[in-house]
């Protein structure tokens, strides 16, 4: 059996057991046949039954189709602080206490979608996902609605606004780069 | 099997338990643009597959086809428009019910159960063990009481004409 084969049988049997596998990962183990996979895997989803909706997926549509951010929605469901999501990406990432604050900061955006998880690195995602009992997808594509003040913030005349001095760029860290450098 | 679905999501439908509907696509939906958009591109065209879906169940279309067939189409027209950077401006209400026929008869022909269907037999046993049960190799074995090898190429086989089938 290629690689292709067997990582098309391993998803497609997955799926079929009322799993949730995550396509990416199937396409990243697939290397130069990533592309013959994704085909396979698009036309098997076509053709197959799908199965009972998961909780997890019900959670995840009324979150998304009420605009409530899905992280929020997840971790009120379970009951869980927002201080117990920092230990635990304290605790899994190596970061120090002395950081906490910054780490939350940090959390708070990607919790309120102000913070794009597209630009938040794979390790620190899965942690927050195993902590809430989810998958990544679950989250990742969420946006927050654009604000009035977005919003107004486009169409400000520039040219009437003062000259903006340079700002000072503080040295990136650790953690920044975990929340903004992306994948 | 199909048709327990179709007649489940129409009740769903009917007694408008909209968000359980879509949560029965949500994998797929997820699944399917991540398979063809490698990139995190993959998870906007997802959104807005599902919010697309949620404002045409809002208001309050009864389609002629059943519900899997919709929530198909709905996403090869996003793949389509992100794939090839042309958008369809077509909605769904604006597009005739022949239209989804017509997509219906497409999607029919793809149906899992109906492709497994046309394997040999001993492939076909293996096939619907593995896709539609959900056995692994050696509950596929010992369910047919053959050799866990013959089961492998069995599924081998099977793969190279459902790959003839499904492409």
């Amino acid at each position: 059996m290629s690689d292709v084969e067997r990582l098309f049988d391993e998803y497609a049997a997955a799926f079929t057991r009322g799993e949730r596998p995550d396509v990416r990962m199937y396409l990243d183990l697939a290397g130069g046949g990533r592309e013959e996979l994704g085909l396979l895997i698009d036309a098997f989803l076509q053709a197959a039954p799908a199965p009972p909706p998961s909780d997890e997926a019900l959670r995840m549509v009324g979150a998304r189709v009420s605009g409530d951010a899905p992280l929020l929605a997840l971790r009120k469901q379970r009951a869980a602080r927002r201080e117990e999501v920092v230990d635990e990406l304290l605790r899994t990432q190596g970061w120090p206490e002395s950081q906490r604050e910054k780490v939350k900061t940090y959390y708070h955006q990607l919790e309120s979608g102000l913070l794009d998880a597209r630009r938040v690195a794979l390790p620190v995602l899965e942690a927050v996902a195993r902590f809430l009992g989810v998958h990544v997808a679950d989250f990742e594509g969420y946006r927050a609605p654009p604000t009035p003040a977005g919003v107004y913030a486009r169409v400000v005349d520039q040219e009437a606004l003062p000259p903006a001095s340079a700002p000072e760029i503080p040295e990136e860290d650790e953690i920044d780069r975990a929340f903004h450098s992306g994948r | 099997m199909r048709d327990a679905r179709d007649a489940e999501d129409a009740r769903l439908l009917e007694a408008g338990e909209h968000e359980t509907l879509l949560a029965t696509y949500f994998d797929t939906i997820v699944g399917r643009c991540r398979a063809r958009i490698y990139g995190p591109e993959a998870e906007d065209v997802a959104q807005d597959v599902l919010l697309r879906l949620w404002r045409e169940l809002r208001r309050g279309r009864r389609y002629t086809v059943p519900y899997r067939v919709v929530a198909h189409k709905v996403i090869d027209w996003k793949l389509k428009e992100h794939l090839s950077g042309i958008r369809h401006d077509a909605s769904p209400e604006e597009i005739p019910d022949e239209a989804f026929e017509e997509y219906a008869r497409t999607v029919a022909r793809l149906d899992l159960e109906a492709l497994i269907a046309q394997l040999p037999e001993r492939q076909r046993q293996v096939a619907h063990l593995r896709y539609l049960t959900g056995l692994d190799r050696e509950q596929i074995a010992e369910t047919l009481g053959i050799q866990p090898n013959a089961v492998d190429q069995a599924l081998h086989n099977a793969h190279k004409k459902l790959k003839e089938l499904l492409l």
